[in-house]
Formats: structure tokens, sequence, C-alpha cells
């Protein structure tokens, strides 16, 4: 690629020495990344290794607390002025932030309509789009609205606007991630001829194929801390792999023998396949005190798996059979009293009330048996709560305070608590220690630990290799389907399957 | 930073958690003072038996409909029809009744008939606006401002504008009536009150309205039946509407086809100057009852106090933009 050429010239994007710190963590160490004009940067790292934090520093959405960031050797402009950073640089997302409710031709010229003195002048913005619509090979009427223009569509656009107001470097943050095959492609060729015509690009992925495809140089952060930078031929994936790798400092959980009891089952699941496509034709089963992970990309239907089996969706075929008995689905009920237990990927969306006390957050699945008639004793349920409260060591004790004022890690313990609060057979458990700090993420193992002693058989879906490494059998899904099943993988294995590069 | 907050409000002694619970109810409560003292100033009729009697019994038919509203509130819905319903449920009743020469249908029916009519008209509302905005998803402020015009449409059609007067005592005994020589009205809503605060704390069903108030998304993950439970507080909500036309028309003695207009304004009022939240999960009955009390003492106060009839509405407003400042002030403060 023409990159050799280029090196003689100012970089177009020169992060110097940044850190950026958020209270007790290190989001950004010491970080320097330089950037040529007319490059494809990769940006690779697994979650929380930094690279969010790095694209905001870039599009001035945060400022490191030191070190500089410089665009074409200029350095950046201050914090108080947002607009002077989107001249410089513009990020597309994998949803892409746009107006769906405006037209095409609004979107494109949003912020700086073209006027007519003091009125909007639709003719102008009209044939402005037109011309840059045709540039792109974009066959849709900027009359109509957004919201009728495919997603893939709606990047290119987003790009469009950014070049089309002068700005010469675009962050692309996952881009492909709700995109298939040929609408990827396309959004390559397209990147490629930007990039001859000097656009700098930052391309951010989980898709390590499309790295090695694309970029013609890359840098790896790990724990908020350049890995390494390299140009061209230098990126292989092999090393790719290994640099997603967690190093040694991991901490390991495995759970080592899982005296499963032969021959029975506690979930199965038999041809599940979602009402609106999440997922197709899943099939496995756990035995009891039994641990099984999840794991796939985002978008790989892995985490719908898991809310299917607690009843928060519909089955267009398919049957989950709880302990042998069969479970209607759909149903929240119906899965919590066939003894299916649940801990939801977010827990600020769905986990938990925040304005609510401990104590009600973590009855509230109980409701039916703690109030049979509908009434409630609220001495009943502080009791209980008492009894939850010393089972998953929450901090502080105190069943009367609103949830909104736990940490992180203690409200994961108030959800974790609401689904071991019915005696479940089976917990669902998504991302249980996502965002949590090291001392919870402990406590939280420990808990599904017990449980497994206990005999209860232990679904775990998740986005993060570690977390997967602690079971001994993990599922991997593609697309909607299970793609691959693992026998006591280590990180490269998973890495690998994720990817798709066995 | 955060830890050391809550663990010295965990250490404070249960009164004082009780108090730091009770403020946001509580900041009504230097209002309504505020507005007593005044009243007792600028009038000696203001401080008597019969006076605040007569402030009670005017705030019941407000009262109950806010209990109905504070439900629909705490779930995160609204339901501006509920004033609507306070006048259609009983129209509908009476008009049954009345005969026809004084422009009823005459079919003469018992009025223990009439009353459950009248109660199954705010169900039938209720079980419609609940199913318009839970299971079609329709904006409630939307749906509810639709049915708050129809409904009131449908009472004027009805009546043709006319009052019907000439009700069946059964039928206006519950707004008329007086028990231990206090209007029957007053311990009803007062009895409905007490009932409303201890279902919201001591049953499933209260707790569920805080649950999906505060998040929906969660409340359906714990289990929840969401769709029900905020159908059921639209049903309950319109049903109280209805008792609350039927006590307004004991104690009109009769039925009018404006009965309620703008009443769910001074309800919204009283719930939220009583701490009752829009955006659902937050509030409790006590707080609500005295958003009702201020409301009352306060028209009440200004009818004594002379001001030009024309000019009460005015200063109505104003009292209650600024007890809304002094509740967000005081919530300020606490912080």
């Amino acid at each position: 690629m023409s990159t050799t050429t280029l090196t003689n010239l100012v970089p177009a994007i020169e992060v110097d020495g940044v850190s950026r710190i958020y209270g007790a963590t290190k989001a950004l160490q010491d970080v320097s990344v330089s950037i040529l004009p007319g490059q494809v940067h990769g940006l690779i790292g697994r979650n929380g290794a930094g690279k969010s934090t790095l694209l905001r520093i870039i599009t001035g959405l945060e400022h490191p607390d030191t070190g500089s960031v410089r665009f074409f050797g200029e350095d950046a402009p201050p914090a108080s002025d947002p607009k002077a950073w989107q001249q410089r640089v513009a990020c597309v997302y994998q949803r892409p932030s746009v107006f769906a409710n405006l037209t095409i031709a609004e979107n494109l010229f949003a912020g700086r309509l073209p006027q007519n003195g003091a009125t909007v002048s639709w003719r102008r913005m009209q044939d402005e789009a037109d011309r840059i619509l045709d540039e792109w090979n974009i066959h849709l009427d900027p009359r109509s609205l957004l919201s009728d223009a495919p997603i893939e569509e709606r990047q290119m656009l987003t790009i469009a606007k950014a070049l089309s107001a002068g700005t010469r470097i675009v962050l692309l943050d996952e881009p492909t991630v709700q995109l298939e095959g040929a609408a990827i492609r396309r959004l390559f060729d397209k990147v490629q001829e930007l990039q001859d015509a000097g656009v700098t690009f930052v391309f951010v992925s989980h898709f390590l194929r499309e790295v090695t495809a694309i970029c013609d140089s890359a840098t790896v952060l790990r724990d908020g801390r350049v890995l390494w930078s390299r140009r061209g031929d230098e990126i292989r994936s092999d090393d790719l792999v290994e640099s997603l790798l967690a190093g040694q400092e991991q901490r390991r959980h495995r759970v080592e023998d899982t005296s499963a009891s032969a021959g029975s089952v506690a979930l199965k699941v038999d041809a599940m396949t979602d009402k609106t496509g999440a997922f197709t034709d899943v099939s496995f089963s756990i035995a009891p005190g039994e641990l099984l992970a999840i794991g796939g990309v985002g978008g790989s239907g892995k985490y719908s798996v898991g809310e299917a089996i607690a009843g928060l969706r519909r089955l267009a075929s398919g049957q989950v059979t709880v302990t042998g008995a069969p479970i209607k689905p759909g149903k929240v009920k119906a899965s919590q009293r066939a003894g299916v237990g649940f801990v939801p990927a977010d827990r600020h969306k769905d986990g938990y009330v925040p304005q609510l006390s401990v104590a009600e957050n973590m009855t509230m699945a109980v409701m039916d048996q703690l109030a049979p008639a509908g009434f409630l004793s609220p001495r009943q349920q502080t009791n209980m709560a008492q009894t939850l409260i010393k089972d998953v060591a929450l901090v502080p004790p105190n069943p009367k305070l609103a949830v909104s004022g736990l940490s992180g890690g203690n409200q994961q313990k108030v959800v974790l608590a609401r689904a071991l609060a019915r005696d479940p057979r089976v917990l669902v458990l998504i991302s249980p220690t996502a965002g949590v700090d090291i001392a919870a993420k402990d406590a939280i193992y420990a808990l599904i630990l017990r449980a497994l002693e206990d005999g209860v058989a232990v679904l775990l879906i998740s986005d993060d290799i570690e977390e997967l490494l602690v079971s001994k059998r993990v599922l991997i899904m593609r697309e909607g389907g299970i793609g691959a099943e693992l026998i006591d993988p280590n990180e490269e294995d998973i890495v690998r399957a994720i990817e798709g590069m066995e | 930073m955060r830890t050391t907050a809550i663990r010295t409000t965990a250490s404070k002694s249960n009164f004082a958690q009780g108090l730091v619970q009770n403020v946001r109810e509580l900041s009504v409560l230097p209002g309504l003072i505020i507005v007593v003292i005044i009243g007792a100033i600028v009038s000696p009729a203001f401080l008597t038996a019969a006076n605040l009697t007569l402030i009670l019994r005017q705030s019941a038919e407000l009262g109950i409909v806010v209990i109905g509203l504070t439900f629909i509130l705490l779930t995160g819905k609204l339901d501006i029809s509920l004033e609507s319903t306070v006048g259609l449920a009983p129209m509908v009743a009476a008009w049954l009744m009345i005969p026809a020469a004084v422009g009823g249908l005459g079919t003469d029916i018992n009025p223990f008939l009439a009353i459950f009519i009248t109660l199954s008209i705010g169900v039938g509302i209720g079980l419609f606006n609940g199913f318009l905005v839970v299971k079609l998803g329709l904006d409630p402020f939307i749906v509810t401002l639709a049915m708050l015009i129809l409904l009131r449409g449908i009472t004027l059609g009805i009546s043709e504008g006319k009052t019907l007067a000439g009700l069946p005592d059964a039928f206006r005994y519950i707004g008329s009536a007086r028990w231990l020589g206090v209007p029957a009205a007053i311990w009803v809503t007062g009895i409905l009150f007490l009932i409303a605060g201890l279902a919201l704390r001591y049953t499933s069903w209260g707790r569920a309205l805080y649950a999906i108030g505060g998040n929906a998304e969660a409340a359906r993950a714990a289990g929840i039946r969401v769709d029900f439970i905020v159908i059921s507080a639209f049903v309950v909500a319109s049903a109280l509407a209805a008792f609350a036309g039927l006590m307004l028309a004991g104690r009109l003695a009769s039925v009018t086809s404006g009965m309620g207009e703008n009443l769910i304004f001074s309800a919204l009022a009283a719930a939220v100057i009583g701490g009752v939240q829009l955006t659902g999960g937050q509030g409790r009955m006590v707080g609500a009852l005295l958003g009702v009390l201020l409301l009352g003492t306060l028209t009440n106060v200004l009818t004594l106090a002379g001001v030009p009839t024309f000019w009460i509405n005015a200063v109505y407003g104003a009292v209650i933009l600024l007890a809304l400042l002094v509740g967000r002030w005081g919530a300020r403060t606490r912080r």
C-alpha cells in the first residue's frame, strides 16, 4: 500500500502520552499513537482495554488528564469549542447517530443548513444533497426520510456528511456490526477509494479479519496501555489473536469438576427458535451442578437465548424443559415457577428499580410467595432480605437502602440475590460481572460456585473471554446459531472460535 | 465518596431515617400551616368547626380522584380523562332513572342498580383507557385527552345541557348523609385514603406500582405482570372517579353536564405538590392527602378573604406554582 511514501509527512493524528483516569480506574496510561494521512489505522483491544476512551479523546468528547492530541501538526482545539473538533474529526458509530425523523438532505446539512437570509433554502440544500449522493453512488432521494434508508446507507451518509463539511479524519467505531457481507464490502471499497484521496481513517473492530483486510497500520491496547503499534505487513492475524489474550495477570476462576450426575438433565433447550429471529434452532442441555458458558460477538444472539429461557422472549418454535417439565415460553412467571433464576445483561436497564430499597428489589421475584393473598408483611420481607444480604455479602448490609446508592458491584449482588431468592434449579446469568470491581467479581464467582455445589445448573452468557474461561464447556454462537462447542478451551481457542478463524 | 455517604445515613437512628423519608411529603406542611394562619387572620369564621367541615366536604371528591390518579402516576402513566368520568358516570345513571318529562329516559330502575351502573361505567372507561395505553402502546396523555373530550361530549349529548334533578334518596345518600354529625363523604374519603395508603405499602399490588414506575423493564424481568397491573390501576382510578361523581351528585342533589370540569388540574396539582412524581415510582398517599388539604383550604381562604371572584383563579394558580417551587427548593437543600 501507499504508506511508505507518506512516512515523511506530518501525522494526521498524533496522540502523545495521553492518560485518563476515572476514580480508581486508569482508562488510559501514557498512550501515544501516531497516524499518517491517508492511512486506515486499526484500533484493537478487548472490552475495557481503553479503545472507547481513546476514541472519545480523539473526537473531543473527553479530554486527557495529561498528554496532548495534535491534528496535522496543530494542537487540538480547546475543550470549550466542540464545533472546531467536529471540523477536524468525524465519528461513525455502529448505530449511526443521525436524525431518523428528518430528510436525508437535512441530515447531510444538519447544523449548517443553506440559508436565504433568515429562511432555509430547501432548493439549494436538495441540489447540493443530490450532488453528494451522486458522488457517493447512493441511490436515494434526498427528500425522503432517513428512517426509510437502510442502515448501511446511513453510515455512508454520515461519512459523506463529514467529508462534505471538510473533515479529513473519520473514525469508524465498529461500523460493520449491523451490516451483512455485501454491504461491508461496499463500505470497504469506499473507504479505500477515500483513502487514496487522502482521507485518514481510524477503524475499530472486534473482527480481526476485517482489520487485516483493510488496515495498513494498527495499534493494540491492553489495560489502558499500548501493547504494540505496527504498520503494513507486520500485522498478522496470529499476532492479533495473541494480542487479545489477557496475558499473565489473569485470574482464573476455573470450575474444576462439576460433579454432573450422569444422565440427569436440569435444563434442556430443544430446537429453540426466536419469534423475531434473534436465534434459530438452538439446542443444548445442562446437568444439575453443571456450568455451561455461551460466548459470541455482539449480535450473535447469545443474550437473546438467555432471555428466552427466562421467559422474556417469545418463541416461534422449540421447547425449554426444566427438570423434566416443559415450560410455557414467553412468560417470566412460568419460567420462575419452573425454577429459573435470571440475571439480565444490563442491570441498569432491566436489573433493578433504583429508587426502591434493597429488600424490595431482592424480593421482587418472590412476591407471589411472600404475599400469597396479595398482602405483604414488610417484616417478613425484611427478614428474607437479611438472609439474602448475608448470602451475597452486600455492602452495606442495609435492607432499607435505595439500590441507587450502592456501588456497581453491590447493585449486581442485589440482582443476583433476586435470582437466588426463589431457590432456582437453573441460573441464567448474562455478563454477571460486567462493570464490577475485582472484589465484587470474586464474590460473584464464589456465589456461582456455591450454587453449582448445591446442584444448580448454571448457564453463563458473556462477552468477556476471561469469564467464559470459568467454564469447562463453552458454546460459541454465530449469527443466531451455535457455531462451535469447545471442551476445556484456552483463551486462544475461544478467540479463534468467536472470530471464526478455526 | 459515595460509600461514606451511605454509611453515615445507615448509621443514623431509625427515627432520623423515618424523618428523612417523610421530608418530601412533609414539605407541604409549612405551606398548609401558612394558609391556615392567613385564614385565621383574614376571617374569624375560618377556624370554626362548620367551616373546617365545609373545607373537608368540598375536598372529598377531589381527594377521591387524587387517590386514583396517584395510583396511575406511580406507574409513570397519566389519565386526565378522570374528570370527565366524574361527570359521565352519574349522568348516565341519572338519565336512566329520571322521568322522561324532566329530560331522563324514565326506565325507573332501582337506585341501587343505578349506583352499580355508575361504578360499572367507571370500570369500563378504565379498562378502555388501560387497554389503549398498555396493549396498543399509545401515549397516555393523548389517549386520555381524547377521552376527556369524548366523555364530556357524551355527557353533554345525553343531558342536552340540562341539569337532571329529582334523584332518588338512595342515590343521593352517600353525598348527603351525615354520620356522627360529620358528612358521610368525609368519613368515606378518609377511609379510602387510609386503605389506599395501606395498599401501597402492604400489598404486592401497591409495591408493583412503584416497581413499574421505577423501572418497568426490571419489573417485567422480575416476573411482575406489568400490563395487568397498569391496566388495573386505570380501572381502579376510573371506578374511584365514578364514585366521586356519585358523591358530587349527592352533594348537589342533581347531575349537571359540567360536573368535574377542570377537576383534573387541581388533582394533578395536589398530587405533585404532595410529592408524587409525574415520571413514576415516587410518592405516597400521605403527601397526596396533604396536597388535597392544601388546595381545599386555599380555595376556602381565598373566598373568605374576599378576593374578587374573577381573580381567584389567578391567585390559586400562583399559590400552586409557589408550592411547587418551595417543594423543589426543599428537595435541593436536602441533597
